[in-house]
């Protein structure tokens, strides 16, 4: 049976919520009037956030097609799914071959909802979406060894999500013990933002004290540290567009989000 | 009011977004599409704004080049081919509700359709002889003739929504499981057709007990969501109850945007996708 009151409680849609106003920037249709009223309110004052938004998508996907592709992974997590956009993160991997099977976290029940009804596998593969909070190294591994051979390779993926880990130890923490818990041969794919300038900071800043769940920026000296105790993979930890770019990648001069694939061994 | 659109401009207009995504998936620019069509970029670029028919030859070469697979390709086709026959309902015009009729083009492309059923199995779901008891009490200002074409329609709606893999997320209340709605073996049909549909990854659906928790959509007629994935065109919401099959359309991104408040206020509310299975036990 549902509970109500605690359910209620998780579907506050007077404030803005990352997922949806990240929807929004992408050009989606998930969004409510505050999400709106808050992506409006920082593009207007930084409006690369909107192609930022789209790198961050893309990076995802160039990241996805070389795990599926060059890496041969067959096996996914998808830490913080978000809302489905175009070229969800099975889309890109079961194009490149049909067997992928993605496991969707998320902590958000209306996100898991949309995801549930919208992102259906191919035949020969799978998808499952996991309502755990990422933290939770044991919800996140149980939830993913339901629908993945967990001694098999899998590819852990992070798109730009750490960043609402506001206290530094417990973002390092996380991602190291599903790190350390990933079988040899295993991929981390990871991204984060980070301040382009002066002025996207402050941009953030005043986003984040609006009631959303915030997002804190890390420089990439910093978010690197991510990846320690892995092998960074070429062109290492680089702004997205640089990260292997092809025909579709923006050439945005900012820098405003890092990301990387690594080999876990 | 839904704007009036034909057939084609919309399911043309899936296509060639589509087209565009499977491109920009691939890691292709319209410079590599048009070397691979052996046209001219201006070319790829009308294709894929739907500024010039699709065809067939063209979108294979496109398809292939895009490295999709000999089953995508094929449905691919198969979705243009549909595409390509404007209004395939209109054999059915004269016994469609006025709002179908203008939704018709719009249900025909949606990728995902969201509905709400406060005391019917969702249309979407129902046997051809439920569909046909609904309209028996429902619609007597209608011949026995006109209920049998309407039956019909709907077999072909469900089965063209199928092909085109257009997902269905419906809430509906336990209050249909417990309407006699043509008798028993009706039901029991409609039951076990739930139980199928249940089974379907492209259809969501969620129960809501009678004796589960006030939700947003309680006391609300039936309302229905269509989403097309083409940033231009606008969710549509049907807000059904009227008299004679009347209903309220709207396209306006408030109205929109507050039903779908509503509906996923009600989802997260309703029991998971998961149980629905031991509810239809």
């Amino acid at each position: 049976m549902t509970e109500p009151t605690r359910l209620s409680s998780q579907i506050d849609t007077s404030v803005a919520h990352s997922a949806r106003v990240w929807n929004y920037w992408l050009g989606g249709k998930d969004h409510y009037p505050a999400d709106q009223a808050a992506g409006d309110a920082y593009s207007s004052k930084y409006p690369n956030i909107v192609p930022f938004a789209g790198e961050s998508r893309d990076f995802l996907r160039r990241t996805t097609t070389f795990l599926a592709k060059e890496a041969g992974i067959r096996q996914f997590i998808d830490l913080g799914a978000g809302l489905p956009t175009s070229n969800n993160t099975h889309e890109v991997a079961q194009r490149i071959s049909p067997d992928c099977r993605v496991v969707y976290l998320d902590h958000d029940p209306i996100v898991l909802l949309h995801v549930h009804a919208l992102l259906t596998s191919t035949p020969e593969g799978a998808t499952a979406y996991v309502q755990a909070d990422m933290r939770d190294t044991d919800a996140v591994l149980t939830g993913g060894a339901k629908t993945l051979d967990m001694t098999e390779p899998i590819a852990l993926v992070i798109s730009d999500v750490l960043g609402h880990i506001v206290d530094w130890d417990e973002a390092r923490g996380l991602v190291r013990r599903l790190v350390d818990r990933l079988p040899s041969g295993s991929y981390l794919s990871l991204s984060h933002s980070t301040a382009a300038d002066e002025k996207h900071q402050a941009v953030q800043d005043e986003y984040n004290s609006s009631g959303a769940i915030p997002y804190i920026f890390r420089e990439p000296s910093v978010a690197i540290e991510l990846f320690e105790g892995t092998e960074l993979i070429e062109p290492g930890f680089t702004s997205w567009p640089r990260w292997r770019p092809d025909a579709n990648t923006g050439r945005l001069t900012d820098r405003a989000g890092w990301g990387g694939v690594a080999r876990i061994s | 009011m839904a704007r009036e659109r034909s057939g084609r401009t919309v399911a043309h207009l899936v296509l060639a977004t589509r087209l565009k995504i499977l491109r920009e998936s691939a890691g292709m620019s319209r410079g590599d599409a048009a070397t691979a069509l052996g046209a001219h970029v201006a070319t790829v670029r009308r294709i894929e704004l739907a500024e010039t028919s699709l065809d067939e030859g063209q979108v294979h070469t496109l398809l292939t080049a895009y490295g999709a697979s000999a089953d995508e390709i094929k449905e691919f086709l198969g979705q243009l081919a549909t595409a390509n026959l404007p209004g395939w309902w209109h054999p059915w015009r004269s016994v469609m509700d006025a709002w179908q009729l203008d939704l018709m083009s719009v249900e025909s492309a949606a990728r995902i359709i969201r509905v709400w059923e406060p005391a019917l199995i969702p249309a979407l779901l129902r046997t051809p002889s439920y569909a046909r008891a609904v309209d028996d009490v429902r619609r007597p200002d209608l011949s026995p003739a006109d209920k049998d074409r309407r039956t019909e329609l709907l077999v072909e709606r469900q089965k063209q929504l199928r092909d085109q893999h257009t997902r269905i997320w419906a809430v509906m209340s336990a209050a249909a499981l417990h309407t006699s709605v043509g008798g028993e073996g009706v039901m029991a049909e409609q039951r076990q057709a739930l139980r199928a549909a249940v089974e379907r990854p492209d259809v969501t659906l969620q129960i809501h007990p009678l004796e589960g928790p006030f939700h947003a959509m309680i006391g609300m007629p039936t309302v229905t969501l269509y989403r097309v994935d083409v940033p231009e065109i606008p969710d549509h919401v049907v807000r059904e109850g009227g008299l004679s099959g009347a209903a309220e359309i709207s396209d306006a991104l408030q109205v929109v945007m507050a039903y779908r408040v509503l509906l996923d206020h009600t989802s997260v509310i309703a029991p998971h996708p998961d149980k629905s299975k031991e509810a239809l036990e």
